[in-house]
Formats: structure tokens, sequence, C-alpha cells
């Protein structure tokens, strides 16, 4: 654990320096990302400045509940974003050059890049969240922003985990792009803007057993917004940093079993 | 026992046809035939500690296929291999402690870093004692003028450059056992050759066992004491270099520069090659020949100003080998004989 | 002529060639419509009167097709992505080669991608949700006949706007940030996701302005039978004369890089 450790943050080291090559990157990454997601809250905001709320939800409580999720997604994109692109570590032989090393290949690829883009996502977001937080005159126990920094983490471990799961089906087939894509099509585009609860039971339990993308913040929120006891399975909001670290090892073990099926079966 | 001992290895692929023809792209969405690809087929050999063996086939001969499961990337669907005693796939970490890989074709350095900065993290990831990584470092920067452009990232140097930084990234953790794969491709004259040097230095000073594989034959001869060719998954010749020229190199060529030029000669046993000017080039069997017969005969009806014999390119050899399995393939259910001259 | 046929036909074999790509694909396409069914469904519970006099018939048509219309009428994939590419890896030049005019290939590679689309992500998922919704079907042949136009002059109108997006990798070699922008811009001015009329009336003359109005919500509120007789004719004139102008603002940009391409030599 240690040793992995230490391999980690040298790998990481190296990452930043590569992304220190890029400066101009960053900027443009930063901007990018502020009106992406501005563009994705106007749509909100157009569709609440006439419906003033959404199956119980004002404005500011889905502003809340989308900057959640952003800001766990952030997290994920700084660090672990290039676990998307595993199909082409794969083709390009560069997971053939990490089998030759000693180190745990898991913790070499997980340590292979760090990205801008995310840094965007976290920045907003957090701006976000305490504009969202004066607008709703929320007024939180001192403990509460404590579990909010827990659960950034583990929303990140969320779909972080629920990528690698998915992206692992590279090693059988090398192409999971398109599967990775359209799981994650229930995080961005069910979870990430509107209150599960509001579509009905079989979304609801997809997002919430098969794809728990509804543990990056649709749970997490309800706490932070008084909700848990107002709608169905509320209580589930004090268990994603346990639905994180069980996603955390199916996502290992899907990881080793399919390093050990390409190591037979190869490309 | 020998440092590395391979034993009836064999991969098979399996693969999806795609379906050609009326509607093709429309019904390849529901199409699940396969059919098997052997890779390599039946590859038996041993290499000893400290020697230099070079592997050569053309492509898709089940070279980068069995490189790969020699080095833990891949395991066998059938056959053992034992590399210092270990299993690669099975002993995969102990194993790539005991191994240094370059693949020609891509570096295992951080594209965006200074080399230096990728020798930290190796250094990290083999858990390479400090001392022993600044005694390698050290040595390396003398052998292969690491310093020049130590400090440059990768993407900025030249390929000549790149190959030096990852020679000297594989052997930082001392293996035993170093795998190229195409280490001067698309590398100058010059820089081959010190390429070359480096391999052959540490070959002897190190004892590092090197198995190399290339397109180019100068590597092969200039480097290697042995060979393996390996064609259709198959080895076709496992042997020495001089012993490989003295069996399927028979034919030599005399090249005559006469003061009475045209050649008018037609000696039986030769075969003119080529005439260029007052020279002229005879092919010969010198099994049934010496090339002192021919001089003799030639020159009981020219004057000869000057003469050399030229022995027979490695290259052409291989080619003649890679040809003669094709030839035997086509005679169906005929074995293809593993030629062993050891 | 026969050449854009060739590079259309190319175009659709690649993109038909990967099986399982192509089923979680449609996959997603249903999930998104699912998510847009309900959604309109619980806002016309709540509020009805919201909605202006708007049947939700009239509306769940219109959420399903602007879905599966964004799904064939790409912001993220198409000919400034390509372009973008072509430019980077320093392979443009192999482009203006071809024996073909430049824009009139890049339209076909297009035509192609777009045919594929709508054949293998439009086609099937349009009719399962006939089954399972509630959706108005346009009857008279008048409103087919403005629905098959609109949609036509919006793919050229797109696609002119995507070839003028990509012309700035010429100057920048990378779009990656400015597509972000672009891409949100299409999405809300576009009317992909929340009809037009329900913007509010300060954003109006700003959608009005942008080509993209043109792009989805007319052939949209076509469909549903929001806009109906004159205002379809205005509509699609409107459209045309959007794609008259971009062609010929994209023409004056084209030939200018072009020129400055031939005279560097590549």
């Amino acid at each position: 654990m240690r040793e992995n450790m230490t391999i980690y943050l040298t790998m990481i080291r190296a990452a930043v320096l590569t992304r220190l090559e890029y400066r101009a990157d960053f900027v443009m990454g930063i901007i990018g990302v502020f009106i992406l997601n501005a563009g994705t809250l106007a749509t909100s905001w157009v569709l609440l400045s006439r419906f003033q709320n959404l199956h119980g939800w004002t404005f500011w409580e889905i502003v809340f509940l989308y900057n959640m999720w952003l800001l766990g997604h952030g997290i994920r994109a700084v660090f672990f974003r290039h676990i998307n692109m595993l199909e082409q570590f794969i083709v390009e032989g560069t997971f053939d050059q990490i089998l030759t090393r000693p180190a745990n290949p898991l913790v070499q690829f997980l340590g292979r890049e760090v990205h801008y883009l995310g840094v965007g996502d976290v920045l907003l977001s957090v701006f976000m969240l305490v504009l969202a937080y004066h607008n709703l005159g929320l007024n939180w126990p001192w403990w509460m922003f404590g579990w909010l920094i827990v659960i950034a983490l583990s929303s990140a471990v969320v779909e972080m985990a629920i990528t690698l799961l998915l992206v692992s089906t590279s090693f059988l087939t090398t192409r999971s792009r398109a599967l990775v894509n359209s799981a994650s099509l229930f995080s961005w585009g069910v979870v990430q803007q509107y209150p599960v609860d509001m579509f009905g039971k079989l979304l609801r339990n997809i997002v919430t057993i098969l794809l728990p993308f509804a543990f990056m913040n649709y749970y997490p929120s309800l706490v932070f917004l008084g909700k848990q006891d107002v709608v169905p399975w509320g209580f589930l909001t004090w268990y994603a940093p346990v639905v994180a670290l069980i996603l955390l090892f199916l996502a290992i073990s899907m990881w080793n079993y399919g390093i050990k099926r390409y190591q037979s079966s190869g490309s | 026992m020998a440092l590395i001992e391979v034993n009836h290895l064999r991969k098979e692929f399996k693969r999806i046809i795609p379906k050609t023809g009326f509607l093709s792209g429309i019904r390849n969405l529901w199409n699940t035939d396969t059919h098997t690809h052997v890779a390599v087929d039946d590859i038996s050999f041993k290499v000893e500690e400290g020697e230099l063996l070079g592997y050569i086939g053309p492509n898709g001969a089940g070279k980068s296929t069995s490189i790969k499961m020699l080095t833990g990337i891949l395991v066998p669907t059938s056959g053992d291999v034992k590399i210092a005693g270990l299993t690669p796939w099975k002993d995969r970490r102990a194993h790539t402690q005991n191994i240094g890989v370059v693949f020609g074709q891509k570096t295992q350095l951080w594209w965006d870093i200074p080399v230096i900065e990728s020798f930290r993290v190796l250094k990290t990831i083999y858990k390479i004692p400090d001392e022993l990584y600044t005694k390698n470092l050290n040595q390396f920067r003398e052998l292969l003028e690491l310093d020049q452009f130590e400090n440059t990232p990768v993407r900025q140097l030249s390929l000549g450059q790149r190959m030096r930084a990852d020679l000297a990234a594989a052997l930082l953790h001392d293996p035993k056992i170093l795998f190229l794969d195409e280490p001067t491709i698309g590398v100058d004259v010059l820089a081959k050759e010190r390429l070359r040097t480096f391999i052959k230095e540490i070959n002897r000073t190190r004892g590092v066992t090197v198995l190399l594989t290339t397109h180019d034959m100068q590597d092969i001869e200039k480097l290697c004491h042995r060979m393996a060719i390996i064609d259709d998954g198959n080895i076709l010749y496992d042997g020495s270099i001089d012993a490989l020229k003295s069996k399927f190199g028979n034919e030599r060529t005399l090249v005559i520069e006469l003061d009475d030029a045209p050649y008018r000669l037609n000696l039986p046993g030769t075969r003119i090659l080529r005439e260029e000017g007052t020279r002229v080039w005879l092919a010969f069997n010198r099994d049934q020949f010496s090339a002192s017969d021919i001089m003799m005969r030639v020159a009981e009806h020219h004057t000869i100003r000057d003469l050399t014999v030229e022995e027979p390119e490695i290259e052409s050899i291989v080619r003649e080998i890679y040809e003669g399995s094709h030839s035997g393939r086509k005679r169906e259910d005929e074995h293809v004989p593993v030629l062993d001259l050891q | 002529m026969s050449l854009f046929w060739i590079f259309s036909r190319q175009s659709f074999y690649q993109q038909s060639a990967y099986r399982l790509n192509f089923w979680l694909e449609i996959a997603g396409v249903m999930l998104q419509i699912y998510v847009v069914y309900k959604l309109w469904n619980v806002l016309f519970e709540q509020t009805p009167q919201s909605f202006g006099g708007v049947s939700l018939p009239q509306m769940i048509t219109y959420a399903v097709l602007g879905m599966l219309i964004g799904s064939i009428l790409n912001t993220g994939e198409g000919v400034h992505t390509y372009i973008q590419q072509q430019v980077r890896m320093g392979q443009i030049t192999t482009d203006l080669m071809k024996p073909v005019d430049f824009i009139v290939h890049m339209m076909a590679r297009d035509f192609g991608s777009m045919i594929t689309r709508l054949v293998f992500l439009l086609v099937p998922p349009l009719a399962i949700s006939y089954l399972l919704f509630d959706m108005v079907i346009p009857t008279s042949p008048l409103r087919i006949f403005g629905f098959v136009v609109a949609l036509a002059q919006a793919w050229v109108i797109l696609f002119f706007c995507n070839f003028m997006f990509g012309l700035i990798s010429f100057k920048t070699l990378d779009l990656m940030g400015f597509s972000f922008t672009y891409f949100a811009l299409v999405r809300f001015a576009s009317g992909q996701i929340v009809p037009l009329w329900m913007y509010p009336d300060v954003l109006q003359p700003v959608l009005n302005f942008l080509p993209f109005k043109s792009v989805f919500y007319t052939p949209l509120a076509i469909y549903n039978g929001v806009l109906t007789s004159s205002s379809m004719w205005t509509a699609l004139l409107t459209q045309t004369a959007w794609m008259i102008g971009l062609f010929v603002v994209a023409r004056l940009i084209w030939g200018r890089i072009h020129n400055s391409l031939i005279v560097q030599g590549g």
C-alpha cells in the first residue's frame, strides 16, 4: 500500500510536469468548462423561470444538485479523466509497457495523467454551491461542511469506479467507448440536473442500484437540502461513501479480471 | 540450466470474420463468426547467459507475439517458458525486475518531460537503490553521452537520442536480460553504429543477455552470435550466423577487373551476374570450384588486372529461407523441417 | 456529382461498421427520449396553463424529435472536427489535392454520415416512440413537405456553421476551448431541448438574430403543428435566406484561406 502510494505520487509529479508544458490549454480549458456548464444551467433557468419548480425542486435547489455532481465530476476529471481512454492505451501499446514493469498496473495507469479541465469544474461548482447556499437561506451546523468534503470525494470515487468497471471491458473487446458513453448518459443525461424520483421507479432503480450515479449528487444532497424525509429512499442520503467503497472494490475486481483475460486472449 | 528456456510455445487468437458483400454493414451488426488464428505455432529454443540472440522474421511471423509472451505481457495457449527460473506470466512482477524492454516504435519514456524526470519515475517503480541508480546513470552518461540531452523533453529528441535514452531507461535497474524490438528502426547510419557499440559493450561488460528483433541484417551481423529465424509461427532456423552462411550461402561471387574488356567467355559452372565497364561479376558454387580455379581459367583468355571474392549477403540468404518455407507449404501436408545446425 | 455519392457511400460504410456501438447508441437515444418524455409529463401535470395552448402530445412530439434530430445534426462531431484533425496532422493539403471542390467534398462526407445516422439512429427510435407514447402525426401533405424541406435546409445551415467553425482551426490549430462554447451556444439557442417560445421575452430578439433557431426549432415546430400556413412559409424562407447567406460567407472565407495555403505551398 505504501509502496503503491509512493509510486503513484512520483508518477503524478511527472504527470503534472507534463501538463505544465501545455499552459495555454489551462486557460482555454477553464473558460470552456465555465461556458459549457453555464449553458446547461441557463436551460434549467429558462425552464424554471416558467414553471417555478420541477417535481418540488426550485431553481436554486436544482443548482445545488447540479453543482454537487459537478464538484465530484471535476475532482475525478482532474485525476482520472484518462481512464476513459484505456482503449487507446491498449491499442497504442502503452498498456503493454505497463505490464513489463514491476509496479501494480492499476497504479501505473491511474498515475499516468492529470488534466486541467476538471479544475474549471471544481472552481465553478464551489462558487455555485456557495451561491445556492446563500440563495436558499441554508444554515448548516459546522459538521455538515466536513460531510460535504467527504461527499465530494465519494462522488468522485463513485464516478471513477463505475467508469473503471465499464472501461475494463476494453480488455475483452478493445471497444468499450460506446459502452462507457451510453452508461455515462445516466450520469450527465439523467442524474446531473434532474431529481431522479421524478422519473418513476424503473429509472430510479437503475441509477440507484445498477449504475448508481445517483449517489454522486441526488442522495447526498437530500440531507444538505433537508429533503431526506420527504422523498422515498431518503435514508440513502448517508450511504454515498459506503456505496463508493463497494463500487471501488467491484471496479478493481473487474480490472484484475480484465487484465487476466487480456493476457490470455491478447488483441 | 539455460537462462531462457522456451518449450513448445503456442499462441492462438480468435478473430471475428467481417462479412462482405451485399448489405455487409448492416449484417455485421449481429455477426459472431470467429476463426482461430495461430500466431505462434510451436516454438522451442534456449538462450544461455551472456548470449546475444537475433530473432528475425517477416511481419506477422509471430515475432512480437512470442516476445510478448517472453516479457510476461501475454499468456500462451500452451507450452512453457522459464526465464531465470521464473515463468514470465505467472511471476510477472518478479520477472519484470529481471528484464529490460525497449520497443523501437514507441518510447517508454514520458513524452513531454525531460529524460531525467522519466528516469526518476522508473527509479521509484523499479525500487532502484540510490547507489545503484547513481552508478548506472553515471556510466550511461559516459557511454551514451546522455548529458547532452538529459534535460530535454523526449518529444524534442532526435530518434537516435531517443533510442539512447530508452536503452539507458531499460538498463537502470540492472536487468539480466534485455529485449530489444527494432532498436535501430529509422535511425541514421552513424547513430545506428553508436547504438550497436553500446549494446555490444553492455553485453560484454555487464554480461546482459540480449534478445534482439530487427529488420536490419546489419544489426544481426554486427551484433549477434546466433540467430533464430521465425515464420508462420515456427522457427525455421536456429544457429550461428557462420553456419547459416556455410549451409545456405555456398554461392560466391568473383569480381574480376579486366584489361581487355569486354568479357568473352562462358565457363561451365559460372553465371554472369553483371558487367560494368571493365568489371564483371561471376557467381559460382564454391563446393564445386575454388576461386583460384575460376581465376586461372579466366586468365587463360583474358588479362586480369584485379580481382576480389564477395561473401554472400545474409539478407539474401534469409530471403531464400523464407521463400523456401513458403514453397514448402504449398506442397500440402509436407512438414517444413526445422533446420538446426548447431 | 458521382464523386459526391462515392464520398457519401464511403462515409456510410465507415459508420455502420461497428455493431456493438450501434445497439448501445440506440439504447442511449431511447434513454434520452425517455428522460425528456418524463420531464415534460411532470411539468405538464404541474402547470398545464404554462404551455400556452400547446397540447401534451404536441410537446412530447417536439421533445422526442428534438432529441433525435440532435443526434443526427451534430455539433459534437462533424466537418469541423474533421478539418481540425486534418489541420493538426498537417494533412489538409491531401484534401485540397483531391479532384473535387473542398466544400463539395466536405458536404458529401457530412451527407453520408447524416444519412447513416438518419437511417440507423432516427428512424428506429422514432418508430418505437410512436408505439410507446402519445405523439402527433402530421397528416396534411403540406406539413410533411414543409418538415422535409425544413430538415434538409437545417442540415445545410448547420453544415455551414460547423464548416466555418472548423476554419478557426487554421488559425489556432486547436478547437477544444472554442468547441465547448460553440456546443453550449447551439444547444441553448437552437431550441433543441426547450422550445424557443418558452424562453423569456428578453432573449427573443437575440435568438431571432442567430441561425441556430432555423436548425432545430423550425423543423420541429413545423412537425408538431405549432408553425402553420403563413408562419411556416416565413420560417422556411428565413431558413433559405440563412442558407444562402452562410454559403456566400463560407465561400468567401474559404477562398481566402485556400489562396493563402497555395501561396505558402501547403
